[in-house]
């Protein structure tokens, strides 16, 4: 079943056109990534996908996204709710300047959802790995903790508010190899229960982790098919050349 | 082939050629025209102090501090006067740090980034630099004469207040830009409102810019003289010594930098000492604030951690 459905959706800068009439469904409980050369508008797609590209006042979309069938662009669309059910994890792990136990909290304080914090805390942290590692550390401030322990309390993070989708923008790319491997081997575990969106500029870490690959050149999805096959036996020449490496 | 300039087996490679030795004399002058600017800087400083201190000297007691002046000003203490200031600056503080706190909040987190709060901040900006006497009409105009307040504690400090918005806006402005915005985006994505990011993130974070702002804010305020001059102090109030409650906010009070100036300029024959151990007082009350300020900032700086 598909979780997004994209349509003939354009987006704006001020006067540059980042996104031109895309049009694209992402499967749900699997791992979808975006590749194509930087500024393709591949971080953009994404950031649309819980509109915060909408905090940049200068920018402007035409066409419709929905989620499990609800669009996201309709008038009585609240962005809490859109953004508590997606969430997203940058490129630069981002812990809040609180405790690690406060990170994984913050969601279900600031949503005031009625629930037994400390079991929330334990299963997300435990869910992404750590709950082994901090559980006797969990009041030491997060931003302590190694930039890949970060990345990993940040995906904790959404965890509790029971998202449905999980985007993210190049999460490994301030991560060395080995970290890098341990988040996909974490993303692989977490499709199982949620439908996961990655942008990445890594062709490697798209081959690596995802089922459905997306190609983006100048704000238009050149093709899209299952990883195997877009990178084996690309249709569009465009592709080719991209995944050879011969420009990008 | 010889390369072209390759050295002498004898020469010494690294010996120091006549333009080497320029530079270095270059550098030795500009490490003491910069080093005097700061002897230079730091010179009058300290000489005030001392100077202040040392001439003051023969009247500074305990008794000079909770006594009430005596003898036309001439002798006694100068607790009215140390006591109206400390309830002008408590009460100018009182007012003006949620007002500047709310609207810097408001044009930094809440306002689309755009025309109007560009000009808005500059504004701001320049309203910090409009002289302090001009404040002072104003407040006479808007507290004491329209506003009814009369000449007053409240409406003295209310002048002070205004005066110190712009100062308490901009630092708190410059308080919450350092705030890194990822911190800010973090928030929004787990869907928290502006206002639970401001308030559980961005403000914890900014504490110690914003107290920043606040000791400058004292300290300007608590030397001004024109503005509470015009709006509520007088020469004389007599006022039971060391009593801290001696003043309602609608009466007119004493202020240090204003006896100063009254002690210094309008009464004959007064020692020699007074006005230095007057000025002793206000600038210890200045510093004390601070102290406690900086006390305060370093102790949230230390929690802060990133």
């Amino acid at each position: 079943m598909n979780c997004i459905e994209v349509d003939g959706l354009s987006l704006w800068y001020g006067g540059f056109q980042a996104l031109r009439n895309v049009s694209v469904c992402i499967r749900e409980r699997q791992i979808t990534a975006l590749i194509g050369p930087s500024g393709c508008g591949k971080s953009t797609l994404l950031r649309t996908f819980n509109r915060i590209s909408e905090r940049d006042p200068a920018v402007r979309v035409e066409g419709s996204i929905r989620i499990h069938g609800e669009e996201i662009f309709g008038p009585e669309v609240s962005l809490i709710a859109l953004r508590k059910s997606v969430g997203m994890v940058f490129q630069r792990p981002n812990p809040l300047p609180i405790s690690i136990f406060e990170n994984v909290a913050f969601g279900l304080r600031i949503h005031e959802v009625d629930t037994a914090v400390e079991a929330a805390v334990e299963e997300a942290l435990t869910a992404v790995g750590l709950w082994e590692d901090l559980r006797f550390r969990l009041h030491a401030p997060a931003t302590e903790l190694a930039l890949e322990q970060q990345q990993r309390l940040c995906i904790a993070r959404l965890l509790p508010l029971k998202p449905e989708i999980i985007l993210l923008d190049e999460p490994c790319s301030a991560l060395d190899a080995k970290a890098t491997l341990a988040i996909e081997e974490l993303l692989g575990r977490l499709a199982a229960q949620y439908s996961i969106v990655i942008v990445t500029h890594s062709m490697a870490q798209a081959r690596r982790v995802s089922s459905e690959c997306f190609f983006m050149l100048l704000g238009e999805v050149v093709e899209h098919g299952p990883t195997e096959q877009l990178f084996t036996n690309p249709r569009d020449p465009r592709t080719g050349d991209y995944i050879a490496g011969r420009f990008g | 082939m010889r390369p072209v300039m390759a050295p002498s087996p004898t020469a010494r490679r690294f010996a120091e050629t006549p333009a080497i030795a320029r530079r270095r004399r270059q550098e030795r002058v500009a490490r003491r025209l910069l080093g005097g600017g700061l002897i230079l800087s730091l010179l009058p400083l300290f000489a005030i102090l001392f100077y202040l201190v040392w001439q003051a000297a023969p009247l500074l007691s305990w008794r000079f501090l909770v006594e009430s002046p005596r003898d036309g000003m001439r002798a006694g203490g100068l607790w009215p006067a140390l006591l109206g200031t400390l309830y002008l600056v408590g009460a100018a503080l009182a007012a003006a740090t949620p007002v500047g706190i709310l609207a810097a909040v408001y044009l930094n987190e809440y306002a689309q980034p755009g025309r109007f709060s560009r000009i808005v901040g500059l504004a701001v900006i320049n309203l910090a630099g409009v002289p302090s006497i001009v404040h002072a009409l104003f407040g006479l105009g808007a507290f004491v004469a329209f506003a009814g307040l009369g000449r007053s504690i409240l409406a003295a400090s209310l002048t002070l207040a205004v005066m110190s918005l712009p100062v308490i806006i901009a630092s708190t402005t410059e308080a919450l830009k350092s705030v890194p915005q990822s911190f800010r985006e973090a928030s929004w994505n787990l869907g928290a409102t502006r206002w639970q990011t401001t308030w559980h993130i961005v403000l914890p974070n900014a504490m110690p810019g914003i107290f920043t702002g606040i000791i400058l804010m004292v300290s300007r305020t608590a030397g001004e003289t024109a503005p509470v001059l015009f709006t509520g102090a007088v020469f004389y109030k007599s006022i039971a010594g060391g009593d801290l409650f001696a003043y309602g906010l609608l009466d007119q009070c004493m202020a240090l930098s204003v006896h100063l100036f009254t002690v210094s300029t309008q009464v004959p024959n007064v020692p020699d000492a007074l006005p230095y151990a007057i000025a002793v007082v206000l600038v210890a009350t200045v510093l004390g604030v601070n102290a406690l300020s900086i006390a305060l900032r370093v102790y949230l700086r230390s929690r802060k951690n990133w």
